[in-house]
């Protein structure tokens, strides 16, 4: 047929010109009869450069002969069109090399006993780049959905278990599998909690709830947990809910730390020590209820200050060390210190400082336990003065009672010792200058009288001993030890050694008193608690120093613990006797190898 | 001749009583009292007796000091202390001071008479209730003459074995010591002599006759 070109086709060439999709037309031999503005395009072709030459030009090789073989299979049926994807991956070859993935579609029809075919393609680059981004984003999401530690649950309309994720079948103790087609509120049943899922459905409006408890119906060994939890209702293409995205977050263990800390709080804000944090840059960032009575400063004007509000500046460089301290390590046991009140008064206090840390064991600030020991320094003030006071009157008891036995002893060798004397030796002279015959009459009583007057005499010596023995007096501390000795050994059958040297000049009676009376202490300890089987005492002086030396090779005790009662009065009596006037009072002993004492007193320069 | 005695008491009735005992005696005469050790010590030059019967505790001058200015005034003159003190001390004292008798005031009744002959012939006489408590009447005997003798006998152990060159540990087992009471009498002997450290220590106990180790 030569017909003129009727509108008809005129219009169809124009719809082939103007399409979107690449056309092209090959005769029986597939070579191109036709082509459109767009295939030129898509392969980087002109119009003139197609015509009439092999369509497998438009092809990358290795596709060439299968490509060949389909479209003469594709004659043989008889199928008029089919899209030619569905044989797999078409791909098309550009003037320039490079290969697209097209979609095609194939049709066939005889013309004048020709077999003509028109293949329409489309560049799907674009769409294969498009489905290759949505299958990432979803991998993106599984992923997510599979390691999140928020537990993530899809329910259907009839909130009928959809998709769980791990975290949320291990939040429940239950494989993932074990929740597929179970409804929710069959396994947790609640209608509260039901009625807010049903209205999120109604809705369509999220739903957010914090810190939610909840009990595990199968599992009441855990108690009540805690949850923040989140309804997202989901929608599908038509816009209509049609299930929901249940998001959860166990939140227990927060909650314990709130209520900890609320506890902490609690406890700093009663504390009836000041407490108070600081910052690694030196300023206050917590400040109790206590620490606004002790320093006057209330929490408002003292958080965010620098913590020498608090320090008197002439204590700083010391306060800053102890802080140095600190933070180098552990808790310090409690410095005395002095701290500074609003209104410029300072108080004795006590601290404690210990870094405060987080998890990872760095410091992160410090706190300060103030004690205000301003009471405690009054009442050791009043103690210590009381004692001075006490230590002081039973130093002068001793004095007096000293010079009341001096003076007694005086008495009784100076008039009653000296008058029995006397009437001792005129009782024998009565007997010397009596006639013999008055004399048979009372020899006896009067020899009665003279054995019961050396009896007396006898006993006076020893009250006179007793109360002071004068050889201290008249011949100082060495001869009086002396005597001390000998009386303690004939006494106590204990072996007793004195060695020394005479003092000179003289210690000052006081003096004198103190180390003999201790002395005599030492010894009656000696005789009642050591089992000794020899003491030794020594007096000695050099350089000004005067030392007396008490040793014993008894059982000893534990120097460190306190003796047993009775010595350990013996003990402070001795101790504070000396150190009344001044002497220092040594003892060493030790379980089985005796006990030794000290005295040691330096001599006032002349 | 008669043993002529100076009466020296404070204390009236008892020199009465001595002259009225010693005037039963045919060889033994009381030629003065006083009442004071001053006064005995100004009078003996003066009457220049053969024997001084003194007590010791009396108002200006004691016995003991009185005898000490007598016998150095008056050697030849035997003194003999009558007291009411019986402890070894005074005796020491006494005897040191120059007395060569010492006799109980509450025994005199008994015995002044054989105390006033025995020094008189050239003896000694201590009461024989005092002989008990002091057993050597010798002056000086048991008294610290040099400073090793003056340390106690731990101490001198203590010291001969420094000087041997023996160390604390070594010390301590000889002599059943812990090391620690080694330390500290070691230290408190160097104070003692009056030594600042070891070597000299170890000179003073050789120069004082201590035995270098051998």
């Amino acid at each position: 047929m030569t017909d003129p070109v009727t509108p008809r086709e005129q219009r169809l060439a124009g719809i082939i010109a103007s399409a979107m999709d690449a056309i092209i037309a090959i005769d029986k031999h597939h070579e191109i009869t036709l082509v459109n503005p767009a295939a030129g395009q898509m392969f980087g072709y002109s119009e003139a450069q197609l015509l009439g030459k092999p369509l497998s030009m438009l092809i990358p090789e290795r596709y060439r002969e299968a490509h060949d073989t389909h479209i003469r299979e594709f004659a043989r049926t008889k199928v008029t069109n089919r899209g030619i994807g569905r044989f797999g991956q078409v791909v098309g070859r550009r003037a320039d090399g490079r290969e697209f993935p097209v979609d095609a579609s194939i049709a066939q029809m005889e013309l004048a006993g020709e077999r003509l075919f028109t293949v329409v393609l489309r560049d799907i680059t674009q769409q294969i780049e498009v489905e290759k981004a949505l299958r990432q984003n979803h991998e993106l999401l599984d992923r997510i959905f599979a390691t999140t530690h928020f537990c993530i649950v899809y329910l259907d309309r009839d909130l009928n278990f959809v998709r769980v994720n791990q975290a949320y079948a291990d939040a429940c103790g239950h494989p993932p599998e074990f929740f597929m087609g179970k409804n929710h509120f069959d396994l947790y049943p609640g209608a509260k909690v039901e009625a807010i899922f049903r209205n999120a459905l109604a809705t369509g409006q999220p739903f957010t709830i914090y810190a939610n408890p909840f009990e595990f119906p199968d599992h009441p060994e855990w108690g009540v947990t805690y949850w923040d939890w989140t309804l997202h209702p989901l929608r599908n293409a038509d816009g209509a809910v049609d299930g929901l995205l249940f998001a959860l977050l166990d939140v227990t263990e927060r909650k314990r730390a709130e209520r900890e800390h609320a506890q902490l709080a609690a406890i700093v804000e009663s504390s009836n020590d000041a407490i108070l944090i600081r910052g690694l840059d030196g300023t206050v960032l917590s400040w109790n209820t206590a620490a606004e009575r002790l320093f006057g400063w209330s929490a408002r004007e003292a958080v965010g200050q620098p913590i020498e509000l608090i320090l008197p500046p002439e204590r700083m460089g010391t306060q800053r060390r102890s802080i140095t301290g600190a933070a180098r390590d552990a808790s310090l046991s409690p410095v005395e210190t002095i701290h500074l009140r609003k209104d410029g008064a300072r108080i004795p206090t006590q601290v404690t400082f210990s870094p405060v840390r987080d998890r990872q064991g760095k410091v992160v600030a410090h706190s300060y336990t103030v004690r205000d020991m301003s009471e405690l320094k009054r009442r050791e003030e009043a103690l210590r003065g009381s004692a001075n006071r006490l230590r002081e009157l039973s130093h002068r008891l001793r004095t007096v009672e000293e010079t009341e036995r001096h003076a007694i002893s005086r008495e009784l060798h100076d008039r009653i010792g000296q008058d029995l004397s006397t009437l001792g030796l005129i009782l024998g002279s009565l007997g010397a200058t009596l006639p013999r015959e008055s004399l048979r009459a009372v020899a006896k009583p009067l020899q009665d009288m003279q054995g019961l007057l050396k009896s007396m005499v006898a006993n006076v010596r020893d009250v006179m001993a007793e109360l002071r023995p004068l050889v201290l007096d008249d011949y100082g501390l060495l001869a009086a030890l002396r005597q001390l000795a000998t009386e303690f050994a004939k006494r106590s059958g204990i072996a007793t050694e004195l060695s020394g040297v005479e003092l000179q000049p003289r210690l000052l009676p006081i003096l004198e008193t103190a180390m003999f009376r201790i002395s005599q202490e030492a010894l009656n300890n000696i005789a009642k608690h050591a089992q000794a089987k020899s003491v030794e005492i020594s007096l000695h002086e050099a350089s000004g120093r005067v030392m007396l030396d008490i040793a014993d090779d008894g059982i000893g005790f534990e120097a460190n613990e306190t003796p047993p009662d009775k010595q350990h009065w013996g003990l402070i009596t001795m101790r504070e006797r000396a150190e009344a006037v001044g002497v220092v009072f040594r003892l060493e002993s030790a379980p089985g190898a005796g006990t030794r004492i000290e005295l040691e007193l330096e001599r006032a320069a002349p | 001749m008669t043993i002529r005695v100076l009466l020296v008491d404070d204390h009236t009735l008892m020199r009465e009583g001595l002259r009225a005992l010693l005037a039963t005696t045919t060889d033994i005469e009381v030629v003065g009292e006083v009442r004071t050790g001053r006064e005995a010590e100004r009078q003996v030059v003066q009457i220049n007796p053969d024997v001084v019967l003194m007590d010791i505790a009396m108002p200006d001058l004691n016995g003991i000091e009185a005898a000490r200015l007598i016998h150095l005034k008056c050697p030849a003159v035997r003194i003999v202390m009558l007291s009411m003190h019986a402890t070894a001390e005074y005796v020491y004292r006494a005897f040191e001071a120059g007395a060569c008798g010492y006799l109980l005031k509450e025994v005199a009744v008994e015995e002044v008479i054989t105390a006033v002959r025995t020094v008189h012939g050239g003896g000694r006489y201590l009461s024989p209730a005092l002989a008990e408590s002091v057993p050597d009447p010798d002056p000086g005997a048991g008294y610290a003459r040099g400073p090793i003798d003056s340390l106690s006998t731990r101490e001198r152990q203590v010291l001969q074995l420094v000087v041997e060159g023996k160390t604390s540990s070594e010390i301590a087992r000889a002599i059943y010591l812990s090391p620690k009471s080694v330390q500290t009498y070691r230290s408190r002997l160097m104070l003692k002599l009056g030594v600042g450290d070891l070597p000299s220590l170890v000179k003073f106990a050789l120069e004082h006759g201590l035995t270098p180790p051998k």
